[in-house]
């Protein structure tokens, strides 16, 4: 089920009034919500529903048993147990395909004659979301970084909440367990606040995602033919609008409709594409994965506390694990290795210029930034870093929507204007769309920068918050779009 | 305190949400425009759903086909279940030999459409529409089911529920701003031009049949279109293979006890012209009815529908829609194909009644 439907809209409005009920017990409200997942989750492909069962059950058991298990050796098996069934679905459903090719290239390439039928292998809605989410519960088990949780029901329910369930944010246990273990209701004003974020993620995803930018995008993606600088920046930049109100807009819906139950996730995207640096960008872009990222590979492989090499190599390997995780593709894994040099060479400018500081205890990214020297001036320099962050953020974006090679080529020659005999694609008003999206989406996320949507609704007057409110809502009306899937559903 | 001034802004919103509703409901209303379906891949997959109740003719081409069959004149003369999984500016070709692969479909086919769209290969473009509405009736979840069913129903009482003419692009690409030349620009038909049900049964409106000047506009919708495809014919070997996969998927069907008719609905003026002129009848229907041993049902052999007009150049007026309806049961009657009801009225035979 997608938040972009009718079908949510019954299945939410339901959800309220039992959760509300007043003579129902915490628990039967929290089995409720339990059932209320599954079902959200059976709506989109009911098989799957299994593997997120066995993932409940197992990790369940496993994370009580690596928290009481004192010997060293039969931990560590459990661990890998954990691994294995975690990863080892992942890897199958995700990259069985991908490996499976790259395996082929590699005995063709060598002289061996070997063409396996191709499996047919359907990705299951959200696997690399919910798999991370149960992976940091038992290697918290094991590192006994948190407490094991007590009862099955909350810990099946921290798995499938549904609001996180298929695209995050990706919660860890101590962010939303210990909501669970006592009666929550929302006040009058999570639930306000939790309705306009629901709308503002709604209007994110049908208006600016699904209705403005995607033909625009889809159709330079898709074309095979030369094309002019202006189509091919346009195609990328409304690429850029797109997976940001596409992605942002479902983790505002998720934050949203958990507010309104009177639940708090964490926050998930903060104005990334007013960013100064890419470790600024990293800390504003789906926050969750960079600080799981952090947290489970980064610092375990040594972080920067071990040599200069070491550090960059540790960036590197973060980085292109986390393009992989996006996509078995070696499209992704670009994606990730350019995000990744961007990264090392900031830190190399900031170890160049000496300008660098102590980064203990801040998110991975952030200690190869430049932001120290900037971040404390204000003006017209830093619109200029910002701008400079975001070019060069586009430029990787070609790679991550780009089918394969060829195209992200293809692209680039002719966004460098390098392309002969061209053809202009985009119709005056994509590009005029476009054009308008994308400066408003970069004015706003530099306005907003330092700040939050709450706060500033809190601020302003109460007529001026409702007119925006219905702005969102019958922009969403007029656009009718319901049921496109989001795009992060697919990783 | 706070919890007040979101619920001032919310009472207000939903004042201006629902006024505004009302308004656009009735601006569009007041327009002209009634009750319609958005006719795309969603509502094409429920009426694909439904073609395995025994008794059943399925209709696949193009606009032509959705215009000019009267669903309900073809249930009520034959007794039947009708499916219309025609899709605009598509050929038959991918949807036929979808109905062939699928074992399940025991019905007939009645198959047709304007000559451009149906010789058209597979690395068309023109294809998309079917590749699509296939796709999701093969990979529909149960919750894009539901999603569609609820849609349905809101659409049945909105008007401006109707995406393809009211949604925000359609509207933003109604606005006239001149392109970079070489742009290929694929514009839409004027929004009054015509109205689709659930079934799909697409219809010329009032509107449409009364006014010159936007039948003129769509004339000239039809002549651009024809002008930016670059009508190319497929000839020789290309076309031997393309009525090669037709036998095909049609001798598989005639094999599970299918029948099949191809239908070459009327045309008038420019379109007409040019369709002769590019598809010659004697190098592509004649040599199609042939190589396929099909039933064929060519508008100009039948006196009582030869001299029907289309106001547009190419698609029946609802009235006459009828009249080719019944025409063209009453000559699968006389080639041997049986219905349900099996009797035919004198109503029925009178086809300018």
């Amino acid at each position: 089920m997608v938040f972009n439907s009718y079908t949510f809209i019954v299945f939410f409005a339901i959800m309220l009034i039992l959760h509300n009920l007043p003579f129902l017990s915490w628990k039967t409200k929290k089995i409720n919500l339990l059932i209320a997942s599954y079902l959200f989750y059976a709506a989109w492909n009911p098989p799957f529903i299994l593997l997120l069962w066995l993932s409940t059950i197992v990790d369940f058991f496993v994370g009580r048993a690596l928290y009481t298990q004192e010997n060293k050796y039969r931990k560590r098996l459990l661990l890998v147990l954990s691994l294995i069934g975690n990863l080892g679905m992942l890897c199958f459903f995700k990259y069985g395909n991908f490996f499976l090719e790259n395996f082929v290239a590699l005995t063709n390439a060598i002289g061996l004659d070997f063409h396996p039928a191709k499996p047919n292998i359907i990705l299951p809605a959200g696997i690399s979301f919910y798999t991370f989410t149960t992976l940091c519960y038992t290697i918290d088990m094991y590192k006994k970084k948190s407490e094991p949780v007590k009862y099955f029901l909350d810990f099946a329910l921290f798995v499938t909440f549904f609001p996180h369930l298929v695209a995050g944010p990706i919660v860890r246990p101590p962010q939303l367990v210990p909501q669970f273990q006592h009666p929550h209701r929302a006040t009058r004003l999570q639930l306000l606040q939790g309705l306009f974020l629901l709308s503002l993620g709604l209007f994110l995803k049908v208006v600016v995602a699904d209705t403005l930018m995607a033909g625009s995008s889809n159709a330079v993606f898709a074309s095979t033919k030369p094309l002019p600088a202006l189509d091919a920046w346009m195609g990328v930049l409304a690429f850029s609008g797109q997976i940001f109100s596409d992605f942002a807009g479902y983790s505002t819906c998720a934050i949203g409709v958990a507010m309104c139950l009177g639940f708090i996730l964490p926050e998930n995207f903060r104005y990334p594409y007013a960013a100064i640096g890419f470790t600024d960008f990293w800390r504003r872009w789906h926050i969750t994965l960079s600080s799981w990222l952090r947290d489970y590979l980064y610092i375990p492989l040594g972080g920067n506390r071990k040599s200069v090499f070491r550090t960059y190599f540790n960036l590197m390997m973060t980085m292109l694990l986390g393009g992989l995780w996006h996509g078995a593709s070696w499209t992704f894994v670009v994606w990730g290795a350019l995000h990744g040099i961007y990264l090392c060479m900031e830190k190399w400018f900031k170890h160049i210029f000496g300008q660098g500081q102590k980064a203990i205890g801040k998110p991975v990214l952030q200690h190869a930034s430049l932001q120290p020297a900037f971040t404390n001036s204000k003006g017209f320099q830093n619109i200029l870093l910002a701008l400079g962050t975001f070019f060069l953020i586009n430029v990787t974006w070609v790679f991550f929507r780009a089918r394969d090679f060829s195209t992200a080529w293809h692209l680039l020659v002719s966004m460098f204007g390098q392309s002969k005999m061209t053809t202009p694609l985009l119709t005056n008003i994509d590009v005029i769309k476009v054009s308008v999206v994308i400066t408003l989406i970069f004015i706003c996320h530099w306005l907003m920068r330092n700040s939050s949507v709450l706060e500033v609704a809190k601020k302003v007057s109460w007529f001026a918050l409702a007119c925006f409110w219905a702005f969102l809502v019958i922009s969403i009306i007029i656009c009718q779009k319901s049921g496109d899937s989001f795009i992060y559903f697919q990783f | 305190m706070q919890a007040n001034h979101f619920y001032k802004a919310l009472c207000a919103a939903a004042i201006m949400i629902l006024a505004f509703v009302v308004f656009w409901e009735y601006y569009w209303r007041n327009r002209g425009f009634t009750i319609g379906y958005n006719d795309d891949k969603v509502i094409w997959a429920a009426n694909r759903k439904k073609i395995y109740a025994p008794e059943t003719t399925v209709f696949i081409g193009d606009s032509r086909v959705k215009f000019d069959i009267d669903i309900a004149t073809w249930k009520s003369l034959t007794g039947e279940n009708a499916v219309q999984l025609a899709m605009v500016g598509t050929p038959a070709r991918p949807v036929l030999r979808d109905l062939a692969n699928d074992v399940n479909f025991r019905g007939n086919i009645i198959l047709g459409g304007a000559e451009l769209a149906f010789y058209s290969l597979d690395t068309l473009q023109r294809e998309t529409s079917a590749r699509d509405g296939l796709e999701y009736y093969y990979k529909e979840t149960p919750a894009q089911s539901l999603n569609a069913s609820l849609d349905f129903f809101l659409e049945s009482k909105l008007v401006f529920l109707e995406e393809g003419k009211f949604g925000l692009n359609s509207l933003l690409n109604s606005v006239p701003i001149a392109n970079r030349p070489g742009v290929f620009t694929r514009t839409l038909p004027p929004r009054q031009f015509s109205n689709s049900d659930f079934f799909r049964q697409t219809s010329e409106t009032p509107r449409l049949l009364n006014d010159s000047s936007l039948q003129r506009e769509v004339i000239n919708y039809w002549t651009a279109s024809a002008s930016r495809a670059k009508i190319k014919p497929i000839t020789g070997d290309t076309l031997q293979v393309f009525f090669k996969q037709y036998k095909n998927s049609i001798d598989k069907i005639k094999a599970r006890g299918g029948k099949i008719a191809f239908i070459r609905p009327p045309s008038t003026g420019a379109v007409l012209e040019r369709e002769n002129r590019f598809y010659p009848r004697d190098q592509y229907w004649d040599r199609l009815i042939s190589y396929t041993g099909t039933t064929g049902f060519y508008y100009t052999d039948h006196p009582e529908i030869a001299h029907l007009t289309c106001p547009e150049q190419s698609h029946l007026t609802p009235d006459d829609a009828i009249i080719f309806t019944k025409a063209l049961i009453h000559y699968l009657r006389e080639n041997g194909w049986t219905f349900p009801r099996s009797n035919e009225s004198d109503a029925d035979r009178n086809i300018k009644q």
